[in-house]
């Protein structure tokens, strides 16, 4: 019984489109601009030990990654005229930084930086919800391989990203011919990152982050 | 026995410990020209010690902490060493007779030092051949398992001494006031090779910090060592030039692995190896935890006179390598 109704859920899915008067075109490109907004990534003390083998600290750090901006894109491929499949690039510049302060010996307090690249490759899925006029309203979520290099390009990390959030493509023309601007994508997502740059002493980051694209019909 | 040249190194646990801290610091000596760094080519170290015990502690209790103390070295897994006991030996430590002896010995007159580490180099190679130790046994030991009250560690100042014995000098990780007696007291430290002992009951120095395994590591390197740890490498300047002596300290933002290290030379040059890959925060400080002969030669135009200072940038250290130079700052006191 509960094998017949989770069928019927699952064909029932790309059945409930009548609202949507046309089907999106197969496949999609968009290249656009992100931000990705602050983390806070934990505090800790450098230590040194007391004879009684409690810890004394020599100074502490409060440390953060700083907001970001770079460049996104998403190479999207429609299955139904719900459900696509979404693969996703992102470059970002983001700033390291750790507040160094309470120094034993009287060091003035300083704010120490280290700008990063951070390169995210992934894939997910986007769900169309229902439009209103131009704007078509969608849900994604995808998984993605997360690499960071210092800025001198020495040292690289990696990790892996989950973003997931939704957005509206704002549609101003209709289909025709082939990279041809056809819409703006605003998308606006959660970001849980874990490794990357050996830096946080928290397990995971979590950020808002916002981008805009121009998608281009292929 | 005329190509020999001894040098003794009174590096102990000072008993009025003071302060200071700093990563490790290698033992050198010049040959013919060129600097060479102070290491045994030839393994396993062969060591007797003295049969002859103080209270409290008889000379097997002495051999099982000499044991404890050379395993805690030899076991950090990014070092290759080796030692074994050779057997109990009625030889003197501090002797120049080619055999490498441990033991305890009087000395009223160093009313602050607990031991001294005593090398014989070939001063073709700048090899060790010899290295001695000995115990203060003006002081009162212990090798009770937790320590015990107003007695000093025998395994805790072995660990420090054979530190000495494998080539590495004093830390200046830690941080001390000075005692109204005179002398310094240590508040707190993060290194073995501190050149001041915690008070007496502590036991605390059986075990080796980032710093101790760092500079072991790098004086003995495996092959893991080397492919697995990175190094920073910059200058500490005042007004554009550089400074001679100051401490400068790595700390990693992710792990807390605290190393350090000196300025070398006149430029401020220094370089720090042994690091975990990952992001570190710099500090410099003048030496002022601890005497500076405790670290250079007396003649040596050690700067102290500016202020602790943090670099302004965070350092990326990649594994097998150095990342940018990093350029610190300081101003006069």
């Amino acid at each position: 019984m509960n094998r017949a109704r989770l069928l019927v859920f699952i064909a029932a899915l790309p059945a409930a489109t009548p609202a949507f008067a046309q089907s999106p075109p197969r496949l999609l490109l968009d290249v656009g601009a992100v931000v990705v907004g602050a983390a806070g990534a934990g505090s800790a003390t450098a230590n040194y030990t007391a004879p009684d083998g409690s810890p004394v600290p020599l100074f502490s750090l409060s440390k953060s990654v700083a907001p970001a901006i770079g460049v996104n894109t998403h190479l999207q491929i429609r299955l139904t005229p719900r459900v696509a499949l979404e693969v996703t690039g992102e470059w970002t510049r983001p700033n390291l930084r750790t507040k160094l302060s309470g120094d034993a010996d009287g060091a003035d307090n300083v704010t120490a930086t280290q700008p990063v690249h951070r390169f995210v490759l992934g894939g997910g899925a986007v769900v169309r919800l229902k439009p209103f006029g131009k704007w078509h309203t969608f849900t994604r979520a995808s998984v993605g391989w997360l690499r960071e290099l210092s800025d001198d390009l020495t040292l690289y990390q990696d990790g892996w990203v989950v973003q997931a959030g939704g957005g509206a493509n704002y549609q101003w023309q209709e289909k025709r011919g082939h990279l041809r601007p056809y819409a703006i994508r605003t998308d606006l997502w959660l970001d849980i990152r874990q490794g990357g740059l050996k830096f946080s002493t928290k397990p995971r980051l979590f950020a808002p982050a916002f981008s805009a694209a121009l998608i281009l019909k292929l | 026995m005329s190509a020999r040249i001894r040098l003794a190194l009174v590096l102990v646990a000072l008993v009025a410990a003071a302060p200071s801290v700093f990563a490790y610091l290698s033992l050198g000596t010049t040959v013919n020209g060129r600097s060479v760094q102070t290491r045994w080519t030839s393994m396993p170290i062969r060591y007797f010690i003295t049969n002859r015990g103080v209270a409290g502690v008889s000379a097997a209790q002495m051999q099982a902490a000499a044991v404890a103390s050379f395993s805690t070295w030899s076991q950090v897994p990014t070092a290759s060493l080796s030692a074994s006991f050779a057997g109990f030996t009625n030889a003197e430590p501090v002797r120049d007779d080619g055999a490498t002896v441990i033991g305890f010995q009087p000395h009223e007159e160093l009313e602050r030092t607990l031991g001294v580490t005593a090398f014989t180099l070939d001063r073709t190679t700048g090899t060790l051949v010899e290295a001695d130790i000995y115990l203060n046994s003006a002081f009162d030991w212990s090798v009770a398992a937790s320590g015990e009250a107003n007695k000093f560690d025998v395994q805790s100042t072995l660990t420090h001494e054979i530190g000495h014995l494998l080539g590495l000098g004093h830390s200046l990780l830690g941080e001390t006031v000075l005692r109204p007696e005179g002398g310094r007291r240590v508040t707190s430290k993060r290194s073995v090779m501190f050149p001041i002992a915690y008070l007496v009951g502590t036991t605390l120095d059986r075990t080796l910090q980032d710093d101790d395994i760092a500079g072991v590591s790098d004086t003995y390197p495996t092959g893991k060592f080397l492919n697995s740890t990175g190094s920073v490498a910059g200058r500490v300047t005042l007004d554009g030039a550089g400074v001679f002596g100051a401490h400068v300290i790595a700390v990693n933002t992710k792990t807390g692995q605290t190393v350090g290290a000196f300025t070398l030379n006149s430029q401020g040059q220094f370089t720090m190896d042994g690091l975990e890959p990952g992001i570190y925060v710099l500090r410099v400080e003048p030496i002022d935890d601890a005497d500076v002969g405790s670290f250079f030669n007396d003649d040596a135009k050690v700067d102290v006179n500016f202020r602790a200072a943090f670099y302004s940038k965070l350092v990326a250290v990649p594994v097998g390598g150095a990342g940018a130079s990093a350029e610190i700052k300081v101003v006069r006191k």
